[in-house]
């Protein structure tokens, strides 16, 4: 099961998952951050395949990749000049971060590599057994874990609305159309139409 | 276990969490469009909810009906119940608080009720977890609840901060949380509480050590533990001060019942982590009441306490790890646990107490914070100054009053445990603490008032009912503790 | 087994080279006669009105949040799709109570937007706006569009630039 093939496959989706994830924390501008996201979400989902993790692979992508990176990047088209905004990589607790990452990720390595994992030979099963199986966790032993998930998404829902549903009173009418308002000039000199 | 016939009786033990999840649920769709404008019925109908499922739960924690349920990933014993009742009790003081502040601030919107139900099934689900599962995600929807209700006051900037300060933060602790459940589950196999206890003497890899290690700092945030701490000041200072009431109370009671619990399953190896909780206690202890002392503003000096009160019962934790050593030891094991659930309650009651008075004042038409805005309070306010007198001699752990109780207990525990150490440093941060609450009584009570006297705050019944209800229950259970500890003997 | 993979991968390499190939094609193949008008940014056919470079209003925000919750509920539904297609006549109304009430949760929370108006597109319309909250549409400045054949079009953001920044900040303050 640990043919070439897979193994290529899994430590170039580790490379790509890690090599984007170093990107989002490094790139300068956060809407770049925001889409380096997509390589290392994908990257995260190929992981699962490989690992013959069917459902987590399909999750991953549609979950992730496909809804919260969608949400990611319209928090940050909320944010005033996002597309502008570069934020000074220069700070005195970036070598602490470093340090205490690299730190953090060793040891966990080391930890990790050195517990004997009980491994099966067994085939694993296929996509649709995969899902049975999830489906009878979810009904039997992990019911008040997955009944309670839909409270969790409750009140996620309800702090949505709390926070960021718009109450306020009708806007006054827009002014109309080549308005006689004095035009700032740096305005001006922007290339006109030119990308 | 489907089709078991034993399903309803597992909903029964879960009765209260349910009459809770209506109650929210009714509150939600009722407020947008059964009573839009009646802004009363919201508290009101929470109360009511509240006491039902508070009833249900004491008759259920006398009759001893308690048992695990719902394939074992719940475990309704006597912890459960009883943690259950002081969240319930803390949730309908702090109903009761935020009727009065909401109107006042003028921030009363329907969702908060439901919101703060639902947190109080969560951190209720933390309690009664067999499950890590469970665990993580009632941390999760008790989490998720304060983050919002933190940010509730959308037009105060401070009120933003502290929601996004906090969620931040927290989802970073919770990421914590669930890479030690996993490394956790990856070294035992399991991940259910009780079937750990029997696992992890056999499983002590360094995976688990650092499994552990993980949970501690998940679990060490929610409880402000030092140094997992800096959130705390800002987010109890930016809040609105219902929802800080609430949230001191509700999370420390949720975050220390998860961790009485956890560490009770993972007494076997307890030589693995004693060392990092007697450090984390000591640290909390020291810091927590050193950092209080500096304060002036007294949301932020109760976050401060609100540390150094989880430094005491960090104390309980490291008691805990004698379980196993002994009849010594089992017994010290037992006191901590009674001792902790008594401190919790005592917590609950002073804290919410002491925000209570801040909120009862801030009918004046300005919202009461600072530690000068309390000068003289006993010349024109007597009844809300001696109330107050009463929650800081409490915090103070001031003999006749619940706070002393409670501290006694777990000091009590740690010297029978064999912790003499923390027992030690428990005593001189106490005496450390009386300094800074002392400064309150003092400047209530012996300092004239800067102004002449402001207008007298008007009766609202909901702050004065809870600040009279918290000031019965320290001053009733100090002097009697043996009435509360029916209750929380039973936790054996 | 990546086998199981391979109509994926086959997929996205077709996927990959026709959505290159369209690019690369009109590049090399169309006729390149630049002039400014046609080397503006293309909005539909309508003359451009402003920089893309916009702030959202925060409801795309919202929706994109509920968009996730109910795509989150949609994942939790699969595996209990295929569970109970398979379990038997007596477990299967107990696995359908078990995903009426999970659905049945969420639905409290569907009801609740909607009655609540988060769908509404124009919230300024709703009678029950109660309380003012800090302005969206910051103040942007105007942008001038050179247009070939009419000269000069003056366009102007539709943006209320009048409220004073005193009157902003009052707003912020808490009562």
């Amino acid at each position: 099961m640990n043919t070439l093939p897979v193994q290529i496959a899994f430590y170039s989706l580790a490379a790509l998952t890690l090599i984007s994830a170093a990107y989002v924390v490094r790139a300068r501008s956060i809407i770049h951050a925001g889409f380096w996201l997509l390589p290392c979400f994908v990257g995260v989902a190929g992981l699962f395949a490989t690992l013959q993790a069917h459902f987590f692979f399909v999750a991953q992508l549609l979950i992730y990749a496909g809804a919260i990176l969608v949400l990611i990047l319209f928090a940050l088209m909320l944010t005033r000049d996002a597309m502008s905004l570069h934020v000074p990589l220069k700070s005195h607790l970036g070598i602490w971060a470093g340090l205490i990452s690299a730190g953090l990720g060793i040891s966990a390595s080391l930890v990790l590599a050195r517990q004997s994992w009980s491994v099966t030979t067994a085939h694993p099963a296929g996509p649709a057994r995969q899902a049975e199986a999830l489906g009878e966790a979810l009904i039997g032993l992990y019911a008040v874990p997955f009944e309670v998930a839909s409270l969790l998404l409750l009140s996620a829902l309800i702090g949505a609305v709390v926070l960021a549903k718009v109450e306020r009173a009708p806007a006054p009418e827009p002014p109309p159309l080549a308005d006689t308002l004095p035009e700032p000039e740096e305005t001006r000199k922007e290339p006109v139409g030119v990308e | 276990m489907p089709g078991s016939p034993t399903i309803w009786d597992d909903l029964t033990l879960i009765l209260p969490l349910i009459v809770l999840w209506i109650t929210s649920f009714v509150l939600l769709l009722g407020d947008v469009v059964v009573w839009k404008k009646n802004r009363d019925l919201n508290p009101i109908l929470a109360i009511v909810g509240t006491l039902i499922a508070l009833g249900i739960a004491v008759y259920q924690t006398i009759s001893l009906t308690g048992d695990k349920a719902f394939a074992r990933s719940l475990n309704m014993d006597a912890l459960a119940q009883v943690s259950m009742i002081a969240l319930l009790v803390t949730g309908l003081l702090a109903i009761l608080l935020a009727w009065t502040y909401l109107k006042n601030r003028g921030l009363e919107r329907g969702e908060y009720y439901p919101l703060m139900l639902l947190s109080v099934s969560g951190a209720a689900l933390m309690g009664a977890a067999n499950d890590l599962i469970v665990l993580f995600i009632g941390l999760e929807i008790l989490s998720f609840a304060l983050y919002v209700m933190a940010g509730f006051s959308r037009s105060d900037i401070r009120s933003e901060e502290a929601s996004i300060k906090y969620f931040l933060l927290g989802a970073f602790a919770s990421a914590f949380l669930l890479y030690g459940i996993a490394l956790v589950y990856g070294a035992t196999q399991t991940t259910q509480l009780s079937e750990l206890a029997s696992r992890v003497h056999s499983a002590q890899t360094p995976m688990l050590v650092a499994g552990i290690g993980l949970l501690i700092v998940g679990l060490g945030f929610k409880a402000a533990v030092i140094p997992f701490h800096q959130w705390t000041p800002d987010v109890y200072e930016g809040a609105p001060t219902s929802v800080t009431a609430y949230m001191a109370g509700a999370a420390k009671i949720a975050a220390f019942v998860a961790m009485l619990r956890v560490f009770d399953s993972l007494a076997p190896v307890s030589s693995v982590w004693l060392g990092a909780i007697q450090a984390l206690a000591v640290l909390t202890m020291v810091f927590g009441n050193l950092l209080a002392i500096a304060q002036t503003n007294v949301k932020r000096m109760l976050a401060y306490s609100s540390i150094a009160h989880a430094g005491y019962l960090m104390v309980a934790i490291a008691t805990l790890a004698h379980r196993l050593d002994g009849p010594r030891g089992a017994q010290a094991g037992e006191l901590a646990m009674t001792g902790s659930l008594f401190y919790l309650f005592a917590y609950t009651f002073m804290t919410l107490g002491a925000f209570g008075v801040l909120i009862y004042l801030s009918n004046r038409g300005k919202d009461y914070q600072q530690i000068e805005d309390l000068r003289g309070l006993v010349r024109h306010d007597p009844r809300t100054a001696y109330a107050m007198l009463f929650f800081m001699l409490s915090l103070g752990g001031i003999p006749p009053t619940m706070g002393f109780m409670g501290k006694w207990q777990i000091f009590y525990a740690a010297l029978s445990g064999g912790e003499i150490m923390l027992a030690i440093v428990m005593a001189l941060t106490s005496v450390m603490a009386a300094f800074y609450y002392l400064k309150i009584v003092y400047v209530m009570c012996f300092e004239e008032p800067r102004e002449a006297a402001p207008a007298p705050a008007q009766f609202s019944f909901g702050a004065s009912l809870s600040v009279l209800l918290s000031a019965a229950a320290t001053i009733l259970f100090g002097i009697m503790p043996g009435l509360l500890y029916t209750l929380t003997g039973l936790v054996r | 087994m990546l086998n199981d993979y391979l109509p994926v991968l086959v997929m996205m390499a077709v996927a990959t080279v026709i959505a290159v190939g369209m690019v690369v094609g009109s590049y090399l193949l169309g006729p390149k006669k630049p002039s400014r008008f046609k080397q503006s940014s293309y909005e539909c056919g309508m003359t451009p009105v402003g920089t893309a470079r916009e702030r959202f209003p925060i409801k795309f925000y919202l929706i994109a949040m509920l968009f996730i919750i109910f795509d989150i509920e949609t994942i939790f539904l699969y595996p209990w799709a295929v569970t109970f297609a398979g379990s038997e006549r007596a477990v299967k109304l107990f696995n359908l109570a078990e995903m009426a009430i999970f659905v049945g949760i969420l639905f409290v929370g569907y009801f609740y937007i909607l009655w609540k108006g988060a769908f509404d597109w124009d919230e300024g319309q709703r009678e029950d706006a109660e309380q003012p909250s800090r302005k969206i549409f910051e103040p942007r400045a105007p942008i001038r569009f050179g247009n070939e054949s009419s000269g000069e079009v003056r366009l102007k953001a539709a943006a209320d630039v009048s409220s004073s920044p005193t009157e902003e900040s009052s707003r912020l303050t808490h009562v």
